[in-house]
């Protein structure tokens, strides 16, 4: 019995220490099987660390394990592409542990709006034009801005007229006190020349408790959240900001048609260290360019309501490094207001 | 009435499949394993076990998690008594009387009590959810910044219930507590506050490695004369591990309270089964005649958190299901559990997906009964951690708690904290200064300080515009009655005495 006892506790021990690593490790692909489209040029010998900057079950790290997936299922490397979640920083953790490894070929790291808004802040030791390479981008998060039902408005317009007349009435809130929320506040407030006040959360269902209970008059969502509020009439839909409308939100006008030039959203690449060889980047942006255009890929993204956008490494650089000037513009602007 | 019941019914329908019972079985299992092992909690086990729902049928996925989550709620309690390290957030209060009954050696009954308890919680918050689910899913939206700042100030309150011997000792240990919960980067300016340029401090410090070392390696370091944890061979034997009738008598009030508040606070959004554990340990407190014994061994000690706990995981699939909007971490992650499986939680999830949404309802009064057998039969098995000698189960039980604050962020610097605040502990041990109120202060002082901020940013700035809201004035008094309360009524009556005295 002792020792059935025993036997058992060390069970549990291997449990509580395979945790989301492991549970999601493709058992296939172990020994390296000969690579398809990429007959010449580099290809890994080992298993590529996939580094999440976010918890498990987040948007990051299902938006990760979703590429990981399809690779393994489909067998589009010759080697396991293990993903590993390092929380802590809004991504600083991650992107610090990444950097100390130096030019590895073998350790990359998925973004999203933090991987601008903490060095940008000065809360990281990294620098987002500089410390990394671009292997790919993937795809853009587009944001709902929607109201209160309870304000009895009905378009941006409506809105934006009140807030001319009570500027620092109206009550915007978002997720992060420096994040795309934030800045797509204050996009509008410069372009319309208003005054939002920006009211921070912690999480997205936190900003929606609040303006569904009329604590707040505006907040910006997720489509995806939002849809069944818009539906309900619980919430009044004012724009997405997005390129285009959105295929689940089709009566819901962008901010371009409604005349302010704003299509920011949150950018989603893959990134490796600097130093990282342009042969290593190609394979990589390769492979990433062939996970994009399965039609797995495709259903995820319109499941979860994501522009698909992919670039490879030289435009994925260019539009990076606007991206980031974008950010820096607009944190500056953050930092004055508070 | 007869529609509720023709919708339960097409619920109960789903779960005729022996397969669908088996996941809901294999989700209770799993969710009591996780839960009792120290870091792991409902979110964990749930964000690790989701990859199995995928392509299963909507219905049995869901069952299968929120299986994970209420069996995890209970599991949590199992090391919290047994070892004196809570396995999850929500089991916290539960060591407070649990593990000193274990030293008494009624380990089985703490035990027995805590399976009771939960699942009275549960299967009474069931209905209650059943019943009402859509009439008090926009109550609880009632409820903004001002009106949790409130909320939170009341549990900081209830630490006045949970001092122990000494107040001050109690006070300072929150007041330490509040400290720790103001590193990191501020919610609203972003400014670094005690960080020092160390990136894993910016998102603060989590109170679940500071738990698991307050209570689990203190606990093991501590030299209580017998190196370690005390096993009671009495405390094995069947008959000692279920509660006599005059225990039921006496706790049953609490379970009912317990499972009202619970239900209550877990349905708002943002406050969750952690604080209604606390609450209800501390309301217990104040009402039961045992009060001052509350800390040394009492099943009342057990009975309210517990029943808490559970009823709340319950209430939070309230706002969650009916509106969308997750009311703690665990429920968030279910909700993205759900979205994957193609359920938009919201408005009218019961209407749309009706087959899907009864069919959870359903499973929820199957899952509470699979809770009750596993807590049951799984008694004897679980009290015979406590035959393992001393030094083979401390070190099992530090390689847990080692490996759980590893796995929380996959990094060795909660290692490090769980180890510093087990030192911490030690010492806080030595000189009598409680943990409890350390912990409540970490967890309250950050959700306390942010509903104050946002609170203050939409009140434009004026105090008088928070605490003035009718809800939020209501518990203000509240917390200032259960704060002054005691005090104030202990100097009338020294007064009164005297007088009487002349």
């Amino acid at each position: 019995m002792k020792k059935l006892l025993v036997l058992l506790m060390i069970g549990m021990l291997v449990l509580s220490g395979c945790n989301s690593q492991e549970a999601a490790v493709e058992p296939e692909a172990d020994e390296p099987a000969e690579t398809q489209e990429t007959a010449e040029g580099w290809v890994p010998e080992k298993d590529v660390e996939f580094i999440i900057p976010f918890s498990p079950g987040g948007g990051s790290d299902v938006f990760a394990r979703k590429m990981v997936e399809i690779i393994a299922k489909n067998d589009m490397a010759p080697v396991n592409f293990v993903p590993t979640n390092k929380p802590g920083g809004s991504g600083v953790v991650a992107y610090s542990h990444m950097n100390g490894q130096g030019a590895n070929n073998y350790i990359m790291a998925t973004t999203s709006s933090s991987f601008y808004t903490q060095p940008l802040s000065g809360n990281s030791p990294l620098n987002c034009y500089d410390d990394f390479t671009f292997v790919a981008h993937m795809a853009k998060d587009p944001t709902l801005v929607a109201a209160y039902e309870g304000l009895g408005m009905t378009s941006l317009e409506e809105v934006i007229e009140y807030a001319k007349e009570n500027p620092g009435e109206l009550k915007y809130g978002g997720t992060g006190n420096a994040s795309d929320d934030t800045i797509l506040m204050y996009m509008l407030n410069e372009l319309a020349g208003i005054e939002l006040t920006y009211v921070p959360y912690d999480s997205g269902g936190e900003v929606l408790a609040a303006v569904l209970g009329g604590h707040i008059d505006i907040c910006a969502a997720s489509p995806s959240e939002g849809k069944e509020h818009l539906e309900a009439g619980t919430l009044v839909p004012l724009a997405v900001s997005a390129d285009e409308r959105l295929s689940i939100l089709p009566d819901v006008p962008t901010f371009l048609e409604s005349g302010y030039d704003i299509n920011h959203q949150q950018s989603r690449g893959v990134v490796m260290n600097a130093g990282v060889s342009e042969e290593v980047l190609d394979y990589y942006a390769d492979l990433f360019h062939r996970v994009s255009e399965t039609d797995e890929w495709k259903a995820f993204l319109e499941d979860n309501v994501m522009g698909i956008s992919y670039m490879g490494v030289e435009e994925y650089t260019e539009f990076n490094n606007e991206l980031a000037d974008k950010y820096t513009k607009f944190l500056e602007t953050i930092q004055r207001a508070q | 009435m007869e529609t509720l019941l023709q919708n339960l019914a097409m619920g109960f329908s789903v779960l005729a499949n022996p397969i669908v019972i088996l996941y809901a079985l294999g989700g209770v299992l799993c969710g009591v394993i996780i839960g009792a092992l120290p870091g792991l909690g409902p979110s964990v086990g749930i964000a690790v076990l989701l990859p199995l729902t995928y392509g299963m049928e909507p219905a049995a996925g869901i069952i299968l998690l929120s299986g994970i989550y209420y069996g995890a709620m209970y599991g949590g309690s199992i090391t919290a008594i047994l070892i004196n390290t809570p396995g999850d957030s929500a089991a916290v209060m539960t060591t407070l009387d649990g593990y000193p009954l274990t030293l008494k050696g009624q380990a089985g009954k703490a035990l027995g009590m805590a399976a009771y308890s939960s699942v009275i919680g549960g299967t009474v918050s069931v209905v209650a959810f059943m019943l009402f689910a859509p009439v008090i899913a926009s109550y609880a939206l009632a409820f903004g910044s001002s009106e949790y700042f409130a909320l939170m100030i009341l549990g900081l309150a209830s630490i006045a219930g949970m001092t122990g011997d000494s107040p001050t000792k109690g006070f300072f240990a929150a007041f330490v507590g509040l400290f720790i919960a103001l590193i990191g980067l501020d919610l609203v300016t972003g400014v670094q506050r005690y960080v020092f340029g160390n990136v894993h401090l910016f998102s603060g410090i989590d109170f679940i490695p500071v738990a698991m070392g307050l209570f689990g390696i203190a606990e093991i370091i501590s030299d209580n004369g017998t190196g370690g944890i005390i096993v009671d061979k009495d405390s094995l034997k069947l008959k000692n591990l279920f509660p006599t009738k005059g225990e039921w008598k006496e706790c049953l009030p609490h379970i009912g309270r317990g499972t009202g508040l619970g239900f209550f606070v877990g349905m708002l959004p943002g406050a969750g089964a952690t604080i209604a554990s606390f609450l209800s340990y501390s309301m217990a407190k104040k009402i039961s005649k045992r009060g001052k014994e509350f800390g040394s061994g009492v099943l009342e000690g057990v009975a309210a958190p517990e029943s808490a706990n559970n009823a709340a995981s319950m209430g939070a699939m309230i706002p969650m299901l009916t509106l969308g909007v997750p009311g703690s971490g665990s429920t968030a992650i279910m909700m993205g559990a759900l979205m994957m499986l193609g359920i938009t939680p919201g408005p009218s999830l019961f209407m749309k997906e009706a087959e899907v949404a009864w069919s959870l309802v359903a499973s929820m009064y199957i899952g509470n009964i699979f809770l009750l057998l596993l807590g049951v039969l799984g008694l004897p098995i679980f009290v015979r951690v406590l035959k393992v000698k001393a030094p083979i189960l401390n070190s099992i039980v530090l390689a847990f708690i080692l490996i759980g604050s590893y796995a929380l962020e996959n990094s060795m610097f909660t290692v490090g904290i769980t180890i510093f605040f087990g030192v911490i502990g030690y010492f806080m041990k030595k000189v009598k200064v409680p943990a409890a109120p350390m912990i409540l202060a970490i967890v309250l002082g950050y959700l306390t300080e942010s509903n104050l901020r946002q609170a203050l940013i939409i009140g434009d700035g004026s105090i008088i515009n928070v605490v003035t809201k009718p809800i939020s004035a209501v518990i203000l008094v509240i917390a200032l009655i259960m704060a002054f309360g005691t005090p104030i009524t202990e100097m009338i009556k020294r007064k009164v005495m005297k007088n009487t005295a002349v």
